[in-house]
């Protein structure tokens, strides 16, 4: 017996070194092998887009003088490429091209547009929110400051203000547009049906150009969530037709390139995950740019058909890093989504989803609150998010869901 | 007006999109050891590339020959825009790079760093400037050490510099935090006190019928088991922490669980070898591994790693000694009678067994 003892002994001492020494060696700095050796591959700068903007440096290198026009067209290129590839470097440069108006509190109209546009991309709302007002006070009349004013009201939640920005619009702009942008809020405030009657009317008048008419989907598929609709198999298809003809207007010629916006893939993706459809929404995410809501949504789609992979987790261990530290208040919702659904960490994702709740407020953000809540046990956590959404009257079916798994 | 107005429909729509990717990011680590500071900035090739130009055949690929040829613009590039100083004088700062490394799935180039101050400082300030005119949403992540403690800060085209006062690092503070960090992890880490229940169990009840330790002896042997495999947990725990060892975190919470249920066996299985010291050590270096995630979770890094490790590592001791002695005196009255020795060791033990068949459900 001892002998047999002894040689299971030394099979568990083995079973415990190979473990150790295996996967061991982390991360560390190498010599690659050889000079042909490729580190890194570099996003492609070819296509119209990067050319024009080759073309625009040259000619302000030419004539400075034309210099605001030239540099706002360049930016706007820059953040229409940011768009459809998700990177943030893109919003940086077009930040730097802005850089000689950047300490002048009245810069050309057409500046200060992109620098508010440029403030709300990285989440600094209450900067692009005066920006705007300063701007609408030298130009009251400028329909862009009212839909963009309209467009962060709506995200941090206060529906008065949007309401109003884009009931401007009607005046100052097509009614399309201003009926648009008052159906994303009524579609968050419990007039969702009223809202996607409107959008459904909107979208089968002809002529539309395609940006608007991806625009028009996507707001329709979002509004046909809100009502309960989603994307699992054999229920209404309302809302993935609508992302479905999105995604194909984009293709149309709407952005940059002929390419679907980060927000609309984003968007189907998320509407396919939730109706169990993991298998559709890799598929849709496959060639999508690497910005993290994409990874993080293949990650997802990865885990349900049982193919997740370490390095993908890492990856965005690493990008993620700062936001899941509570570093950077501008992915708190990346974070939270992350720490939730792939650590599964839900006290750490409670953290960052309140977090993200004092700078953001729309139904995917009250939703990663409640479930981050529900999941770490911890009810009265939320409790301020379901008393707010209740007295903001924000009517969403998933939240609602959600809403009555919380003790009364 | 087209222009314009495709502008702001694109906006509403972006208002609420996620700012997608993370901005481009630099890693800066110094160590300040006496008047001599050593550290790297990992620079990704993407900024490089950017700020110095590294695609010479503009192939949308980034090549190590292209990364060599361009080595001493890189050094030149990053030393000028990289400056500590220590009591108001620039410390002698010599810049290389011969190596590249990966993060996040993307290649970094690794500048190494090497330098004297005129005294050993009390107090750095690390100026940083490379990239922000290119590129200004660049964020650089610093993190400075001295004497066993990090502080670390994220410097930005609007804060570019940081300033540290080595001497008011506590070590303590950290020891102590991190003290009842362990304590607590033992405490929710129901794998880990499973795991210590069955180890004592048989020491106290006896395996066979009729054998039965005094309790000094039993005392004696716990302290021997509970050792070796304290032992193990702080090798691989240290070992880990310091970045020797890196091993997934599912295979660490995977094996872990798988060594309950192999101790629950071992319990029950007549035949089976005791659950001894030397086994208690084996199963410890894995049970360390699981301690070492717990650590890095709570940010260890920042704390100051030493202090942090051995902070840690005494709350777990405690935790662990806090459950036995509590245990202890139930279990020495049970063994008295032959029945609920071996009820309480046979239920104890499945109970065990059954909890790590779930727990390695999960986690495989």
């Amino acid at each position: 017996m001892a002998v047999v003892g002894r040689r299971r002994m030394s099979a568990a001492v083995l079973f415990c070194a190979a473990l150790l020494f295996a996967a061991a060696a982390g991360a560390a700095p190498f010599v690659p092998e050889h000079d042909q050796q490729i580190l890194e591959r570099l996003p492609p700068r070819s296509g119209s887009e990067w050319t024009a903007i080759a073309a625009l440096h040259e000619q302000l290198e030419r004539d400075p003088a034309a210099a605001p026009a030239v540099a706002a067209e360049v930016a706007r290129r820059y953040l229409e490429l940011f768009r459809v590839e998700g990177d943030a470097r893109l919003v940086a440069y077009a930040q730097r091209e802005l850089a000689p108006w950047s300490s002048l509190a009245d810069p050309p109209v057409e500046i200060a547009l992109l620098r508010a546009e440029i403030a709300q991309l990285e989440h600094r709302f209450a900067e692009a929110e005066s920006d705007l007002q300063r701007l609408l006070e030298r130009v009251p009349r400028e329909p862009q400051a009212w839909l963009t004013l309209a467009a962060i009201e709506l995200v941090r939640g206060d529906y008065a203000n949007s309401r109003r920005a884009c009931a401007k619009l009607v005046l100052l702009h097509d009614a399309l547009v201003a009926g648009a942008c008052l159906a994303a809020v009524q579609a968050a405030t419990g007039e969702a049906a009223q809202a996607l009657a409107f959008l459904e009317r909107g979208l089968e008048s002809a002529e539309l150009e395609p940006a608007l008419a991806a625009w028009l989907e996507t707001l329709a598929a979002e509004t046909a969530e809100a009502l309960g609709g989603n994307c699992a198999p054999g229920s209404s298809e309302a809302a993935p037709n609508h992302h479905r003809a999105a995604l194909a207007s984009a293709m149309d010629g709407g952005s940059a390139g002929a390419r679907p916006s980060v927000y609309s893939l984003v968007a189907y993706a998320d509407c396919l995950l939730r109706g169990g459809e993991a298998r559709a929404a890799q598929a849709l995410l496959a060639a999508a740019p690497p910005a993290d809501p994409i990874l993080l949504r293949l990650a997802v789609a990865e885990k349900r058909l049982g193919e997740q992979s370490d390095a993908r987790l890492e990856q965005l261990r690493f990008r993620l890093q700062l936001a899941l530290e509570g570093r950077a208040a501008a992915h708190a919702r990346e974070a939270t989504y992350f720490a939730l659904y792939l650590l599964e960490q839900p006290e750490l994702a409670l953290a960052r989803a309140l977090d993200n709740w004092e700078v953001q407020r729309e139904p995917i953000d009250a939703r990663l609150v409640l479930e981050s809540a529900l999941a770490s046990g911890r009810h009265e956590a939320a409790r301020p998010v379901v008393d707010w959404l209740a007295v903001n009257g924000v009517e969403h079916a998933d939240l609602k869901t959600l809403i009555a798994r919380f003790a009364p | 007006m087209t222009g314009r107005r495709l502008l702001a429909l694109l906006a509403c729509v972006a208002a609420s999109s996620a700012f997608a990717h993370e901005p481009s990011r630099s890693l800066l680590t110094l160590t300040v050891d006496g008047d001599v500071i050593r550290g790297h900035l990992d620079v990704s090739l993407r900024d490089l590339e950017e700020a110095v130009g590294l695609d010479a055949d503009a192939d949308a690929a980034i090549s190590w020959g292209e990364v060599k040829a361009r080595e001493q613009d890189i050094v030149r590039y990053a030393a000028q825009r990289l400056r500590v100083d220590a009591a108001g004088s620039a410390c002698e700062l010599a810049v290389s790079q011969k190596t590249v490394d990966t993060h996040g799935g993307a290649a970094y180039a690794v500048l190494d760093l090497e330098g004297a101050c005129p005294a050993a400082p009390r107090r750095v300030r690390v100026s940083y400037g490379l990239m922000f005119d290119v590129d200004p949403g660049h964020r650089s992540l610093v993190e400075i050490g001295a004497g066993g403690t990090t502080t670390s800060a994220v410097l930005s085209a609007e804060h570019r510099a940081i300033e540290t006062d080595l001497a008011s690092l506590s070590p303590w503070s950290s020891f102590a935090r991190f003290a009842a960090e362990g304590v607590s992890h033992i405490w929710h880490g129901y794998d880990h006190l499973a795991f210590v229940a069955l180890l004592v169990l048989p020491i106290v009840l006896g395996r066979g019928p009729g054998k039965r330790r005094s309790w000094r002896g039993a005392s004696l042997e716990i302290l021997r088991v509970v050792t070796a495999f304290t032992l193990a947990h702080s090798t691989t725990l240290a070992l880990a922490a310091l970045g020797v060892l890196d091993v997934p975190t599912r295979l660490v919470e995977s094996a872990i669980a798988l060594s309950v249920l192999l101790a629950a066996v071992l319990n029950v299985v007549p035949a089976a070898p005791r659950l001894g010291a030397k086994l208690a050590f084996g199963f410890g270096l894995v049970h360390g591994l699981g301690f070492a995630t717990a650590l890095g979770d709570l940010g260890a890094r920042d704390a100051g790693m030493l202090a942090s490790l051995l902070g840690f590592n005494a709350g777990v001791e405690l935790g662990q000694i806090a459950v036995v002695a509590a245990a202890l005196p139930m279990l020495l009255a049970l063994r008295c009678s032959a029945f609920w020795r071996n009820a309480v060791r046979y239920a104890g033990s499945a109970a065990c067994g059954a909890l790590a068949v779930v727990w390695l459900a999960q986690r495989l």
